[in-house]
């Protein structure tokens, strides 16, 4: 035993990452409707628009807004019916009508002469009751850990779409939190800021299916697929119904939601 | 079809009890120098050419008329004796076989009788071969060795696991001295569970599996450790780049009693400290095992095995699992060669997370409890019969919810434990039908009991799962009602008979045709969503919602000795189906998920294929390698759901739109070149080239934006592939001379992957933070990987 030596030859193992290129089909482009009008819990009269575009190549840097798009909004209890016109091209968000919490609308284009349409009632939100900064990390020290807490309705189960600006959203759900209160934790990966802008929209369960899959699928922030740990793609399939050809496969979501703002800040240490 | 090979069978058994004339009997005992008996040893009369193969005892019989014959008992790392004999009463002799010098520890089949033998698609591999086999970081592992074989391939570099001819990870009945495991991976799949050094020997089952074994549709590999030395201490030690591993064998009571310790650790962490890194990452496992001769007919063991994995990231995060099991075996042999054997075993894994940013923990696992009866004897000189019976129990924990800290928000919640019972009962005939047909047949009953459990969910048409077919989508449906009926008898039952077949016909003297037909039924699924397997995977048993994946596989193969006896030449082909296999809805969330009935969908898998093998493995020989060589197809039909609605009604989409697509581990090319040579009595080398198709993958044939995130949108499932795969490795073994304390010592030196080839073990798209600009990304696990370890024995 006197013999035994001992040899550590330490090897780094690391992942190696690298750019390739691979020649990527294009298919026909297809309507996208990005329809999450977003309406301020503290001024009605604040409302994101209707984006319309196309989808194309995934090396294109370019969207291709559409323009050419009738859309209407219909107040499904009063029939009422309102034409929605652009603000700049594929940005539809003058004449809205003043949603009412719970109330059912109805979403109507026609482009190219085919009518798409889609439906949503307008969905409350929670309240931001303070964001915690804690100076915490995980993987490494870029990181912030921002913990919202929220004033949850005493309903059986919420859904929410955090945004906290540059693209980095999350979806919360009520289900493991007791009470009203809701404490969501996220890893912000920004650095050097002094302010951020943190919104937190309602969605329903189907959105939130949506928005999960959506955010899971994105190529945003360093997310890539292609994880063998990961979930398969899915086909993403929103509430948008293409009536004229329901074959024809359309993109995006409608929802009208409110939300809650608040910015905080940080101090340099 | 099925109906008609029962029937088949029926005939068969009956075939076998017939008249036989007066035999005489010559009972044959085995041991090697150190009294321990040996497994293995051909023993048969020259002039009749009857006989058989020793037991784990050391023991086999042959039955002839009364006259001289002349004894030849071989083994492969023994020399060979002859004996004559003259058979005038019942006899019964014991020898002891000489070691043949140079052939330490490598025990290698030899093809002589197993040409003819009935029992088709099984690969051995031994602890020479997995040793020598140059493996990432010089850590010698059983799975890497495998999927050097034909039919045999993994999800992925180091993704843990194997697929075994186009069969899914969950599909393999992974057994240790008869033990199942659930999870057979260290540091999630970049090595197997198994301690090389404690390996006696390994059994793969592609197909034909034998009515002994059931519950797994795919494969099973049956591994073997070590009975430890009954006379004599041994000790086993190395030293690795990555971990360290030591084996101890000492007789308790001399020729009696004896045990087996196993260790192995890895201990990269221990120098984290050091370069002020926080985070660990590390694995261990023990094995043990006591053995006790009772007399000479009966034997006890007791087999265990513990093995964890832990990790912990900046205490944010902790996550530690593993397996462990505890086995009892009683084997029992009477003076007729009468085998029965009792197994009672527990087996459990663990599973358990915490992340304390979210302020939880998670646990989950699954227990299970089992009997298993087994008897062996001969029915005529013609025919072995094994009967057995079994029975398992079943708790399946989904996972319990905990807040990890006083201050956590988070509601404390345990899933619903699921629960199950799993029987069966099984004969199977060894049967030499004439010189040159052989056939082994046999006939598995199994039995499956979905017990009743708390939070059950009741559905509207008991109909979990919705479809949406203005949006082409599916919805889950909400429970309408909650039941609490533990311990209230079954929610459903299932029954299933299980034919085996496997035939054997001698063509020439070097030459044999094999066929063999199975049905195999496997009544638990595991729930991954992920291409390969990982230990937070769900396991789901058959219920009132999922019915159980029912496998039928088909092949025909040729043997034969090409080259003048010199090389081992076979092609096996092979069809199968497996019916009730699960695919899981689009965005399903597998994890936490108390309702898996909302979000898969079941479908139907095939695979296909041919396999070319071209071998020399035979002990004290120079060189010993194979060249493999696999063309085959695996894939996946998920239809919607036909309710038989009235016309007008929209057709479900299914997955992937109704369309066959390839499964995850679907390879169509696989080239596998591996080999050792012996330089001289101290220098071995050792090689191998691998080259694989691309596994399956997913491509975007189209980008769109929705609030402001770039959306890749991806067309029919796993419908593009990752380039191909190839390496080669080298390894080198010096063994150094004796030192005077008699201890054998070796340096292993290995490089994996030569040529530094960047195998994409995943291709992702990203927006580029800097540029903007959408890119592809390919990742690559290992590069070249010199590595070496030292190792002692005596």
């Amino acid at each position: 035993m006197k013999s035994l030596k001992y040899i550590f030859v330490l090897i780094l193992v690391l992942a190696c990452e690298e750019v390739v290129e691979i020649d990527l089909p294009n298919t026909n482009p297809a309507l996208v409707v990005d329809g999450f009008i977003k309406i301020s819990k503290d001024n009605a009269d604040v409302a994101s628009g209707i984006i319309l575009s196309k989808t194309n190549g995934f090396y294109d840097t370019q969207i291709e807004y559409v323009g050419s798009a009738t859309v209407r909004i219909v107040d499904l209890e009063q029939n009422t019916s309102y034409e929605i016109s652009q603000s700049t091209t594929g940005v539809y968000d003058i004449g809205f009508p003043v949603f009412e919490v719970d109330k059912a609308y109805e979403l109507q284009i026609t482009y190219q002469g085919e009518t798409y349409s889609s439906t949503s009632t307008y969905i409350p939100t929670a309240s931001i009751k303070d964001i915690e900064i804690s100076g915490e990390s995980l993987f490494d020290e870029e990181q912030t850990l921002l913990v919202v807490n929220l004033t949850d309705p005493p309903k059986e189960r919420n859904f929410y779409l955090a945004d906290f600006s540059f693209g980095n959203l999350a979806v919360i759900q009520d289900e493991f939190y007791e009470n009203q209160e809701v404490a969501f934790p996220y890893f912000l990966e920004q650095k050097d800021l002094t302010e951020l802008e943190v919104t937190i929209t309602g969605i329903d369960r189907n959105f939130f299916i949506y928005l999960t899959q959506l955010i899971d699928q994105s190529s945003d922030n360093g997310n890539s697929r292609g994880n063998p740990f990961g979930t398969p793609p899915s086909e993403l399939t929103g509430n948008i119904r293409n009536n004229t050809n329901p074959e024809q496969q359309v993109y995006g979501y409608f929802s009208i939601s409110q939300f809650d703002a608040e910015i905080i800040e940080f101090t340099n240490e | 079809m099925k109906k008609r090979l029962f029937i088949g069978i029926c005939l068969l058994f009956i075939g076998v009890i017939q008249a036989q004339e007066s035999k005489l009997r010559l009972d044959v005992s085995i041991v090697d120098q150190t009294s321990k008996p040996i497994l293995g040893v051909s023993v048969y009369f020259k002039e009749l050419k009857i006989g058989g193969y020793t037991d784990e005892n050391g023991k086999t019989f042959i039955e002839a008329p009364k006259g001289r014959y002349e004894l030849i008992i071989e083994s492969l790392g023994y020399e060979n004796l002859n004996q004559k004999i003259n058979l005038n009463q019942d006899l019964s002799l014991n020898f002891t076989l000489n070691e043949q010098i140079e052939t330490l520890d490598e025990v290698v089949v030899e093809g002589n009788l197993e040409l003819f033998d009935p029992q088709m698609s099984v690969e051995t591999i031994d602890y020479g071969i997995i040793k020598r086999t140059p493996a990432v970081l010089g850590e010698s592992d059983l799975i890497q060795s495998l999927i050097l074989l034909p039919g045999i391939t993994d999800a992925g570099e180091s993704t843990g696991g194997f697929n075994v001819r186009g069969g899914a990870a969950d599909q393999n009945l992974i057994l240790i001295d008869k033990v199942p495991i659930f999870y057979a991976s260290h540091l999630f799949g970049l090595f197997s569970i198994f301690n090389t050094e404690i390996i006696d020997e390994v059994k793969l089952f592609k197909g034909g599996i034998p009515a002994n074994y059931g519950g797994r549709i795919s494969s099973v590999l049956d591994v073997k450790q070590k009975s430890p030395d009954k006379s004599d201490t041994r000790f086993r030690a190395g030293i690795g780049i990555l971990a360290s591993n030591a084996v101890l064998e000492t007789p308790l009571v001399s020729d009696k009693t004896s045990l087996l310790l196993g260790a192995r650790s890895s201990y990269a962490h221990w120098f984290l400290p050091l370069l002020d890194i926080e985070n660990k990452a590390y694995f261990y496992d023990f094995n043990a095992k006591i053995e006790t001769k009772i007399n000479d007919n009966n034997r006890l063991s007791i087999s265990s095995y513990y093995g964890r994995d832990y990790f912990n990231i900046s205490n944010s995060f902790i996550n530690a699992y593993g397996n462990q099991l505890i086995g009892l075996q009683w084997d029992h042999e009477n003076d007729k060669g009468k085998k029965t054997r009792l197994n009672l075993y527990q087996s459990n894994l663990y599973y358990d997370l915490e992340l304390d940013f979210v302020g939880f923990k998670w646990d989950s696992g699954v227990n299970t409890f089992s009997v298993q009866y087994d008897e062996e004897f001969f029915l005529s000189e013609n025919a072995k019969m094994n009967i057995g019976v079994s029975h398992n129990e079943y708790v399946f924990d989904p996972g319990s919810i905990r807040p990890n800290r006083s201050d956590s928000q988070i509601v404390e919640n345990q899933l619903a434990k699921k629960y199950a019972s799993e029987s069966a009962a099984y004969m199977a005939v060894e049967h030499t039908i004439s010189n040159t047909i052989k056939a082994n047949y046999g006939l598995r009953f199994s039995y499956f009991d979905r017990k009743k459990q708390n939070a059950w969910f009741v559905y509207d048409n008991d109909e979990p799962l919705l479809y949406d077919s203005n949006f082409r989508r599916y919805i889950e449906a909400e429970a309408i009602d909650t039941l609490n009926q533990k311990g209230e008898g079954s929610l459903k039952k299932f029954y299933n008979l299980e034919p085996r077949l496997g035939v054997s016909i001698k063509t020439s003297e070097n030459s044999s045709l094999k066929a063999s037909a199975t049905r195999i039924v496997q009544y638990l699924h595991l729930l991954s969503n992920a291409n390969a397997p990982t230990p937070l995977d769900v396991w789901a048993p058959s219920g009132p919602f999922i019915d159980p994946q029912i496998g039928i596989q088909y092949a025909f193969g040729y043997n034969n000795k090409a080259f003048k006896k010199a090389l081992d030449f076979s092609v096996e082909t092979y069809y199968k189906t497996v019916d009730n296999r699960i695919d899981y809805i689009d965005g399903a969330e597998l994890i936490a998920n108390d309702a898996v009935e909302r979000i898969i969908l079941s479908g139907i898998s095939r695979a296909y294929g041919v396999e070319l093998l071209l071998e020399k493995r035979r002990a004290n020989e120079r060189f010993n390698g194979w060249i493999g060589y696999t063309l085959s197809k695996s894939e996946q039909l998920t239809t919607g759901r036909d309710k038989g609605t009235t016309e007008g009604a929209e057709i479900e989409k299914g997955i992937n739109n109704g369309e066959w697509y390839p499964t995850p581990y679907d390879r169509r090319h696989e080239l596998e070149i591996s080999g050792q040579y012996k330089l001289s009595e101290r220098i071995n080398l050792s090689g191998n080239f691998v080259l694989r198709s691309g596994l399956p993958s997913n491509f975007p044939n189209a980008k769109f934006s929705f609030q402001n995130l770039t959306i890749p949108v991806f067309g029919g499932r796993n419908q593009d592939r990752l380039p191909a795969y190839h390496r080669l490795d080298f390894g080198l073994e010096l063994k150094r001379k004796k030192n005077k304390n008699d201890i054998d010592r070796f340096w292993r030196f290995s490089i994996y992957n030569v040529y530094n080839r960047m195998n994409a073990f995943s291709i992702g798209f990203r927006r580029n933070v800097e540029t903007s600009a959408n890119e592809a990304i390919q990742t690559s696990v290992f590069g070249i990987i010199p590595s070496v370890s030292y190792n002692i024995s005596f």
